[in-house]
C-alpha cells in the first residue's frame, strides 16, 4: 500500500540510488587492487611518502563514497584506516612495524566489511514516515483513558507535575484518532467502560494488532477479580493497577516503560604516546556512541582524571616517560580511582609481562593491532559491567540517586572545574518539611515512599546533566552545572510549587500533601581563587537554615 | 526576495557527482554545476553565477581551501554564500573553516535524501 502513495519522484530516485550503489558495490573489487599496489608502493624505501599520500587520498574517497551509499560499515573502518594514516603522515612519527601491523589490520577489516547496505534506500524512507521518534530532551507522552472524568483530569494533572505531557480522553471512540495525532509513549487505560466490563481491554488489544508501532499500555481498574486480570494478561498489558493508584508505583513503572532512564555514554580515557594510535582508538570509541578523550602524555594523566572521571582507562604499556605498570599503580594509590578499570594495550604477548600488569592493578589485556570489531565490544563490556559495580558504591539504596561521599566528591571536582575555566555553577540544597512527622503520623514506610516520590519527581524535572545526590536522612543536594543561582532558582521554585501539589497515599488511602525548604548558592558568591566545595556546601546549609526559620515551603538564596 | 534555483559543486570523485546530482536535481529541482576541482569551479564560478557554492576539500589542482579563497576575492560573487564538504565536523575545524569564510560545513558522506533540504536550510541562514 505504501508504494502506491509514495511519489513517484521518490520512486525514480530510489531506483536509480539502488542501481548505483550495485555498481559501486561491484567496483569494490578494482578499488581495493588499486588500494593495495599504493600500500606496497609505501613500504618501499623510495615509494614512502607517495605511497602513503595516495593510499590515504583513496581511502579517503572510498569513505565518503561508501557512506553515501549507506555502506556504513565499509566507510566506519576506511574512515579509521584515514584518521590513523592522517595522523602519521602529519606528525611524521617513525614508521616502524607496529604501524605497518595496524595498517594491514584496518586494511584487513575494510575489505572483510560486509558490502550488503545497513540501511538499503527503500526502507530508509518507510522508517522515517512511520516511526515518530523521541528526540532526547522531550517530554515522554502519556495518554490517559477512563470515562470517569474525575479519575482521568486527576491522574493527568499528577502526571504533569511530574513531568509528562499528558492528554486524557473519556471516550473509547477517541482513541485511534488520538493515537495518530498524539504518539503516545504509553497508554494508561481503565476497564470498565459504556460499551462493556472489559472494552479497555478489547480496545487495547485491537490496537496492538493494526498499529505497526508497539505502544506499551497500563491498566487501571476498580475491578480485581482475576477475570480481569486474566485478560488484561491475554491482552498484553504491561502492569495492572487498582484504583486509587498508588502515584511513586505507577510513575516506576511509566518510566520503566518510556526508557527515560538512558545510559550516558562511556568515558573513556586513551592514553599512549603513539598520537596515530590515540586518534584512531578515540575516533572508534566516539563513533560507537561512547566519549573517549585521548591523551598522549601519561604525566598529565591524573590532573585529567581530575578533570573528568573516565568509565576506563586504556592505557599502553610502553612510553617514553613511565611505563604503563607503573602508571596503574600511581592511579590505584587513590582509593576514589580503585573500581575504574585499566585495560592495558600491547604489542607484547609475553605471559609474564601481561601477567605482572595485572598483578599491579591492570584489569585486562587488548593487544595490538587495534581493531574495531574487537575494541568497541570489548570496552563496552568492560565499562557497562564497572558501571553496574560501581553504581552500587556511588549511589543510595532507597532513592537510587547519588550518596553523600559521592555527591560531594561531585562538587569538589565541579569547583575543580571552576577554577580552570570560571564556568558558574550551583548548589541547591533541600530538605523535606516536617519529615519527622510524616514517620510518626503514617509510619516508616510512607515516609520512606514520600522520598522515593521526591526522589523521582527531582529526576524527571531536572536536566540531565544536573547531579542530584541524598546527602542526609531527608536531605538532598542538587549540583547545577553552567548554571547560575538565579536560574536555579527559578527552577527549584517551580519544582517546589509543583511537588507541593502531588497526592501522596498511604495503604490506608489517606492523602496528605510535602513541601521542603531549600537554600541556592552560586560559586560566584566568593570571589577567591582555589575556593573549596565544602565551604560553599556550608553557604547554601545556611540559606536552608534562613528558608525554615522563615516559615518553610520556600527557598532562600544565600548571601554573599 | 531572492530564491534558490543555482548551486555549483565542486567534487572530484563521479561517484558522488553522480549521487549529488541526483539529489539536487531530482529531489531538490535545482539547476547544478559540476566542478572536477577547485581550479574549475573558480574559473565558472562567476559566469554560471550560482547562488551557493558546495566545496568538496580534498581534490586535485586546486584544493577547496584554495579555491574558497579566490572565489571570495571575486565581487561578483560577493554575496553567494560558500559551503564546505568534510569529513571533518569537529567543533574546532568547523570554526576553522568558518574563518576562512565558509558560512558551514556539511558532514561527508551525506545523506541523499536530504541534502537538498540542508543546502537550503544553510541558504536560507546565511541570506537572511
Amino acid at each position: 500500500m505504501d508504494n502506491l502513495h509514495m511519489d513517484a519522484k521518490q520512486q525514480a530516485f530510489e531506483e536509480k540510488m539502488n542501481k548505483m550503489q550495485s555498481q559501486f558495490i561491484d567496483g569494490l573489487a578494482d578499488r581495493f587492487v588499486e588500494i593495495d599496489a599504493a600500500w606496497e608502493n609505501a613500504q618501499t624505501i623510495d615509494g614512502l611518502e607517495e605511497g602513503l599520500a595516495t593510499l590515504h587520498e583513496l581511502i579517503h574517497k572510498l569513505t565518503g563514497t561508501a557512506g553515501t551509499f549507506y555502506l556504513t560499515e565499509i566507510s566506519m573502518h576506511a574512515r579509521a584506516l584515514e584518521i590513523l594514516l592522517k595522523t602519521l603522515i602529519e606528525s611524521a612519527q617513525p614508521f616502524n612495524y607496529e604501524a605497518i601491523s595496524q595498517i594491514n589490520a584496518l586494511l584487513a577489516e575494510v575489505k572483510q566489511a560486509p558490502t550488503l547496505p545497513s540501511k538499503a534506500p527503500a526502507t530508509h524512507l518507510k522508517d522515517l514516515k512511520l516511526k515518530e521518534k523521541r528526540q532526547a530532551g522531550e517530554k515522554a507522552r502519556v495518554l490517559v483513558i477512563d470515562d470517569d472524568t474525575g479519575v482521568a483530569n486527576s491522574l493527568s494533572i499528577q502526571l504533569k507535575y511530574f513531568g509528562f505531557d499528558v492528554e486524557a480522553i473519556n471516550s473509547l471512540s477517541e482513541l485511534d484518532q488520538l493515537v495518530k495525532s498524539f504518539h503516545p509513549d504509553v497508554i494508561i487505560a481503565d476497564i470498565n467502560f459504556p460499551e462493556g466490563e472489559l472494552a479497555g481491554i478489547d480496545a487495547m488489544h485491537q490496537l496492538t494488532q493494526t498499529n505497526k508501532v508497539d505502544i506499551p499500555f497500563i491498566f487501571l481498574t476498580s475491578h480485581t477479580d482475576i477475570t480481569a486480570r486474566l485478560q488484561a494478561v491475554r491482552a498484553q498489558g504491561k502492569a495492572f493497577f487498582t484504583k486509587p493508584v498508588n502515584i511513586s508505583k505507577l510513575l516506576d513503572k511509566i518510566t520503566e516503560l518510556t526508557s527515560m532512564e538512558e545510559e550516558t555514554p562511556f568515558h573513556v580515557l586513551v592514553v599512549d604516546d603513539d598520537k596515530a594510535l590515540v586518534e584512531l582508538m578515540t575516533y572508534l570509541l566516539n563513533k560507537s556512541g561512547m566519549k573517549a578523550k585521548g591523551i598522549s602524555n601519561p604525566l598529565s594523566i591524573l590532573d585529567e582524571m581530575d578533570f573528568e572521571r573516565p568509565d576506563l582507562i586504556l592505557l599502553d604499556l610502553h612510553m617514553p616517560e613511565c611505563t604503563g605498570i607503573e602508571i596503574a599503580q600511581v592511579i590505584r594509590q587513590h582509593d576514589r580511582y580503585a573500581h575504574i578499570p585499566i585495560v592495558f594495550v600491547s604489542a607484547e604477548d609475553s605471559r609474564d609481562l601481561q601477567f605482572e600488569a595485572v598483578l599491579r592493578g591492570g584489569d585486562d589485556f587488548l593487544m595490538k593491532p587495534v581493531k574495531a570489531e574487537e575494541l568497541i565490544p570489548f570496552v563496552h563490556s568492560r565499562a557497562h559491567r564497572a558501571r553496574i559495580m560501581g553504581s552500587q558504591l556511588i549511589r543510595d539504596g532507597l532513592t537510587n540517586l547519588y550518596n553523600h561521599t559521592y555527591i560531594k566528591e561531585s562538587i569538589n571536582r565541579e569547583m575543580e572545574h571552576y577554577n580552570r575555566d570560571h564556568s558558574t555553577f550551583s548548589i541547591g540544597m533541600i530538605d523535606v518539611d516536617h519529615f519527622k512527622e510524616v514517620n510518626d503520623r503514617y509510619g516508616h514506610m510512607v515516609g520512606d515512599q514520600v522520598l522515593k516520590n521526591l526522589a523521582n519527581f527531582l529526576t524527571s524535572r531536572l536536566r540531565k546533566t544536573d547531579l542530584i545526590g541524598r546527602y542526609g536522612g531527608e536531605e538532598f543536594i542538587v549540583l547545577f552545572p553552567n548554571t547560575d543561582k538565579l536560574t536555579a532558582m527559578k527552577i527549584m521554585q517551580e519544582i517546589l510549587e509543583n511537588f507541593s501539589k502531588v497526592v501522596h497515599t498511604t495503604e490506608a488511602q489517606d492523602e496528605f500533601f510535602v513541601t521542603f525548604s531549600g537554600g541556592i548558592i552560586d560559586c560566584s558568591c566568593e570571589h577567591k581563587e582555589n575556593l573549596k566545595g565544602s565551604a560553599l556546601v556550608n553557604l547554601a546549609d545556611q540559606a536552608l537554615y534562613e528558608a525554615k526559620a522563615n516559615g518553610r515551603n520556600r527557598i532562600e538564596l544565600a548571601e554573599c | 526576495m531572492a530564491t534558490l534555483s543555482k548551486i555549483l559543486y565542486a567534487e572530484d570523485e563521479p561517484d558522488i557527482q553522480a549521487i549529488a546530482q541526483m539529489s539536487l536535481e531530482m529531489m531538490g529541482g535545482y539547476e547544478l554545476k559540476l566542478c572536477n576541482n577547485g581550479r574549475e569551479a573558480v574559473e565558472s564560478a562567476v559566469a554560471f553565477a550560482p547562488d551557493v557554492i558546495l566545496l568538496d576539500v580534498m581534490m586535485p589542482e586546486m584544493d577547496g581551501p584554495t579555491a574558497l579563497k579566490n572565489l571570495r576575492e571575486m565581487p561578483e560573487l560577493n554575496d553567494v554564500p560558500i559551503i564546505f564538504m568534510t569529513a571533518k565536523v569537529q567543533t574546532q575545524e568547523v570554526e576553522d573553516y568558518k574563518a576562512l569564510g565558509a558560512v558551514d560545513v556539511i558532514a561527508k558522506p551525506f545523506d541523499p535524501m536530504t541534502l537538498s533540504d540542508t543546502v537550503k536550510s544553510l541558504w536560507q541562514r546565511a541570506v537572511y
